[in-house]
């Protein structure tokens, strides 16, 4: 069996405020493969973001275990956890994200920025994400003068420019009106066909299917787990192994 | 009223705020009105005579523009030939022994001619003035001053037995001057001024006071007295060395050249207030951005735009009058310190109070201060936060945004400002290092300096004999001084050296190169025709052991020795300086001079040797030609100096000392101190503008840098989900501690760039009250821009540091 590239073994996330205790996340196991798409699903409260900070280095478990790409990552320094958030997580937003004040280009730029690359391969790393995501031609553009799905789209090319392992997705189609958040969705169906492995946060179910597996939260458990095998059916077509 | 009640109470709700915004403002308010109390005494109170505005000072031009003291001659003359003046009146200051009063007092008198009070248009307080035949007797009366009558002599009613002794001459007390006359300033009396005995129009004594005619202007005058220098000129050819006449209102005449270094803290206090403004409204900026959605939701309940905007003036007006009183308290306070700082040498510094108009300057700086915000927050409300807030909802992040952008131009105006600030206070702190570093030409430690007053002054007439009783007084002193334990060495001089800078005499001497010493003082005029053989020095009696006390350095021939008196050949040594000036190519040992113009006496002076150079007119000053004289043969004038080097701390000996000098010298009036002391007070302009002005650009400074951190603060709170999303793409720690830093140290650097080309501009005013350093000095801008910079990051840590803290899945999910 190929090695997965999360493995959470018992993981629990337990938030302490004043004289309460919550548990957002309690014995979390979970494997994904690479390749993979798998969304989580659930209620709201029931720690779908927590798993998804967690699985992205953003916060830590309160116990249990977590390793990426064969790494522990459990006891990193916050310099360790940065350098593979931005070598192997590419992350996307329900609210996009994107620094108002950068426009297009520095917004896409910006991970690469935190590593050592020369301007003129970051410049041709950045024109080949925004031509994939079809924004390249709004390079000069301030988010605030694009739309919804625009801004969307130039998240997603700024989660791909670093070429991560992995892409988390938290609610990318939440803030998007139907048609927008279409077209996000095949956007990430067509990278995730491009062997992208992505862990995606969703409670519209529209949108569950385009996961081969998805993942059902209740009160910071996984209660259920379900296969849509129309995705898998259409990845094994494209030549894709399904675990 | 409601509008002025609800901004205080709003204000009251935000205490944080407030304290800090009235704080910075009434500090602001409070050193400018400190400022302006001392600037009004000195520079805009007018005269405290009638019609000040037509008093006039008169002197004399040299050909080459250099102002010069009127000749007797030359003042008659124009006081009789001109058509512009009500009166002229001459007055010289003596530095007499008097006695009668409470002790005998080492005191300046003034010696006046007979239009001197009339031209002020003052009368006296009790007695009478001098009558105009009294200015033909000898000591025919003493007027004196409200001071003295009160403090020396009990401020007796009756006058008719009071009688005081002048220099050793009983002078009848006729008169007392009011309170508020005090000219020249410090003038403890006045007496009559004798008729020149020799008069000459190149003997420069006298300053002089005008008073203008009705409908007649200073240019006028000024015209009138020119054409008259002119005509002397040309009457008396090289017997007379006057040029033209100047002619300047006596109110300026009075403050001299402290009026630049005032200017210069007017500057800088006034930098000072718009650094505080300048914060006090980026603080409000804050304020107001936190507030848009407040302010949107009263227009939306139908608050209506003017009354959101009489709101911001509203607590405006309220903070401005806080800090107004908070100004005025501080400026209470600062009043009562400032005689302990202002220079005794400062004019007119009795008149420095918190009075009417210091209190309406206050009040002026406190509506203006009150305007400038009014405006600015009105002016924001119309194009900034609160109008977009209004227009555009729950666009706040948009308008905290252009808020933040007129922050940030607000504080980079703070930067540059307090550069300024900086600079000035740099280059004035250099040139007091300069200063204080500056050799005198001589060991100034642990010196101990006895200065005091002779009763009787050389008489012209029986030299031999007067000088004779002024040796003999003066060596049993210096002897009894010498010999008490501590003492290394004493020496004795006419006067102190470099302390009070124009102390020493200064007068033209003829190199006689052979030829016979004039037989009188028209002989001696004659002489001065020859410009080849005329020079100029300082003239100083001293003694042998006048040298080696100071440690001045023989460079050639011999000091004073024993065999030096009164019958044998007068002897002279010169300072290394009128060695080069006068005798560059030649031995000048043998040389011999005639500087009888000094002291009365027309032996020639040979010279026997050359003394180290020593900066006599001040440490600003290049080192002084100087012709030293034997006290023993010339005298050491009226009010001699002696100087004792003492082997421990001299501030220990001063008492010794005074309980010798008052055994051997009861009734002689004394100021025994240190030298360094007498020479602090010299440096006490320089320390006291360095002082304010080095205060101000700390006050800046501390402002400039609360407005960094404040910016960088609401800079750090607004990017707070920027920085989460930076995190979250992999920026470290240090990435974001680099980001928040570097903003800081744009501002600064912009700021910098800016208080730079401005400061070149304006150090340039300041020029002449600088020493050894350029107005443009390179390294002081570096060493300021340093700091500033270092401020400027060290402000931008602390929310740096808060910046690194943020929890990228907290900041991500930030509002």
């Amino acid at each position: 069996m190929t090695e997965p590239i999360i493995h959470l073994d018992n993981v629990a996330k337990i938030f302490y405020t004043d004289d309460l205790e919550t548990h957002a996340l309690s014995g979390v196991d979970l494997d994904i493969g690479p390749g993979e798409f798998v969304s989580i699903a659930g209620p709201s409260g029931c720690g779908k973001s927590t798993l998804l900070s967690i699985l992205g280095l953003l916060d830590t478990a309160s116990k249990g275990a977590y390793v990426l790409d064969g790494q522990p990552v459990t006891e990193l320094t916050l310099a360790e956890r940065a350098r593979i958030r931005n070598q192997s997580i590419g992350f996307i937003f329900q609210a996009f994200n994107l620094i108002g004040d950068l426009n297009v280009y520095e917004n896409v730029e910006l991970p690469l920025t935190y590593r050592n690359v020369s301007a003129s391969d970051r410049k041709q790393r950045v024109q080949r994400a925004l031509e994939r995501v079809g924004m390249a031609h709004r390079i000069k553009h301030f988010p605030a003068q694009l739309s919804g799905g625009q801004q969307q789209r130039v998240a997603v090319a700024r989660a791909l420019v670093g070429e991560p392992a992995i892409l988390l997705a938290d609610e990318p189609t939440g803030n998007l009106d139907s048609k927008n958040g279409q077209a996000v969705m095949d956007l990430l169906r067509e990278i995730h066909r491009g062997g992208a492995t992505i862990c995606m946060v969703t409670h519209d179910p529209r949108f569950t299917r385009f996961a081969e597996r998805t993942l059902h939260l209740f009160d910071g458990r996984i209660v259920e787990e379900t296969h849509n095998r129309g995705a898998e059916h259409e990845l094994r077509e494209s030549g894709f192994q399904i675990q | 009223m409601s509008t002025l009640r609800y901004a205080w109470r709003s204000l009251m709700k935000s205490p944080g705020f407030t304290s800090v915004a009235v704080l910075t403002l009434a500090l602001g308010i409070g050193a400018s009105t400190s400022i302006f109390s001392i600037v009004g005494a000195v520079l805009l109170t007018p005269l405290p005579y009638p019609h000040p505005q037509r008093l006039l000072s008169v002197s004399e031009q040299a050909p080459d523009g250099h102002r010069m003291n009127l000749a007797g001659p030359n003042f008659d003359d124009f006081r009789k030939q001109n058509d512009t003046l009500a009166s002229l009146a001459a007055y010289g200051m003596w530095s007499v022994s008097l006695a009668g009063g409470r002790e005998p007092i080492r005191a300046e008198v003034g010696v006046v001619s007979d239009d001197f009070f009339r031209t002020f248009g003052v009368q006296p307080m009790i007695g009478r003035l001098f009558a105009s035949n009294e200015f033909r007797q000898h000591a025919a009366g003493i007027v004196v001053s409200y001071g003295y009558w009160r403090r020396d002599l009990g401020a007796p009613a009756d006058l008719s037995r009071v009688h005081l002794s002048v220099a050793g001459k009983p002078y009848p007390v006729i008169g007392v001057m009011p309170a508020d006359f005090d000219f020249p300033s410090g003038a403890s009396g006045w007496i009559p001024r004798d008729p020149d005995p020799e008069p000459s129009r190149t003997a420069h004594n006298w300053r002089a006071v005008g008073r203008l005619r009705d409908g007649v202007t200073v240019g006028q005058a000024r015209a009138n007295l020119t054409a008259l220098a002119a005509r002397i000129k040309a009457q008396y050819g090289k017997d007379a060395d006057l040029d033209a006449a100047q002619v300047v209102p006596l109110a300026d005449a009075v403050v001299g050249d402290v009026r630049k270094a005032l200017l210069t803290l007017c500057g800088a206090v006034g930098l000072l207030l718009l650094v505080a403004c300048a914060n006090v409204a980026g603080l409000m900026l804050a304020r107001t951005s936190s507030r848009a959605k407040e302010l949107a939701v009263r227009t939306a309940l139908g608050a209506g735009r003017i009354r959101a905007l009489q709101q911001l003036l509203g607590e405006s007006l309220v903070l401005a009058a806080m800090s107004g009183i908070g100004g005025v308290l501080i400026a209470v306070w600062s009043v009562k310190l400032l005689p302990a700082f202002v220079p005794p040498t400062l004019p007119r510094r009795e008149g420095i109070a918190l009075n009417m108009p210091v209190l309406l300057f206050a009040i002026g700086v406190t509506l203006a201060v009150a305007l400038a915000l009014a405006l600015f927050s009105s002016w924001r409300a119309s194009t900034g936060p609160l109008q977009e807030a209004l227009t555009a909802g729950s666009r706040s992040l948009t308008a905290s945004r252009s808020a933040q952008r007129m922050r940030v131009v607000l504080v980079v105006g703070e930067i540059s400002t307090t550069l300024t600030i900086l600079v000035a206070a740099g280059l004035l702190g250099r040139s007091f290092r300069s200063l204080i570093e500056t050799s005198p030409g001589f060991r100034a430690e642990n010196l101990v300096t006895v200065q005091f007053s002779l009763p009787e002054s050389p008489d012209a007439n029986a030299p031999a004999n007067a000088i004779a009783q002024n040796v003999q007084r003066v060596d049993r002193i210096a002897e009894r001084l010498g010999a008490v334990a501590g003492a290394e060495s004493a020496g004795v001089a006419g006067a102190l050296p470099v302390a009070h800078g124009d102390n020493l005499p200064e007068g033209s001497f003829i190199i006689l190169r052979g030829q016979k010493p004039p037989a009188d003082f028209k002989g001696f005029e004659q002489m001065m025709h020859d410009p080849s053989q005329v020079g100029e020095a300082l003239y100083c009696s001293a003694s042998a052991g006048y040298f080696r006390t100071l440690g001045i350095p023989l460079i050639r021939g011999r000091f004073f020795a024993d065999s030096d008196t009164w019958d044998s050949p007068h002897v002279a040594v010169i300072s290394e300086a009128l060695a080069r000036q006068r005798f560059a190519n030649e031995n000048p040992i043998g040389q011999q001079l005639e500087f009888g113009n000094m002291d009365g006496i027309l032996q020639p002076l040979t010279i026997v040797g050359i003394a180290g150079d020593v900066r006599a007119a001040g440490l600003d000053r290049p080192a002084s030609p100087i012709i030293y004289v034997d006290y023993r043969q010339r005298g050491a004038g009226s009010t001699p100096a002696i100087l004792i080097r003492s082997t421990s701390a001299p501030a220990e000996m001063i008492p010794i000392i005074r309980g010798v000098f008052r055994d051997v010298a009861p009734d002689l009036p004394v100021k025994i101190s240190t030298y360094e002391t007498e020479l602090g007070g010299w440096l006490a302009q320089r320390r006291f503008l360095l002082f304010l002005v080095a205060l101000f650009a700390a006050v800046a400074l501390g402002l400039a840098a609360l407005g960094i951190y404040g910016v960088i603060a609401f800079s750090v709170a607004r990017r707070t989900q920027e920085i989460g999303i930076r995190m979250a793409l992999g920026a470290r720690p240090g990435d974001v501690l680099r980001l928040i830093i570097g903003e800081a140290a744009r501002m600064a650097a912009i700021g910098i760039v800016i208080g730079v080309a401005v400061s070149l501009m304006l150090t340039r005013l300041m020029a002449s009250l600088l020493f050894d350093v350029r107005a443009t000095d390179p390294w002081t801008f570096a060493a300021v821009a340093a700091v500033l910079t270092a401020v400027a990051l060290l402000a931008s840590y602390v929310p740096a540091r808060r910046a690194m803290r943020i929890a990228p899945e907290a900041a991500l999910r930030y509002e």
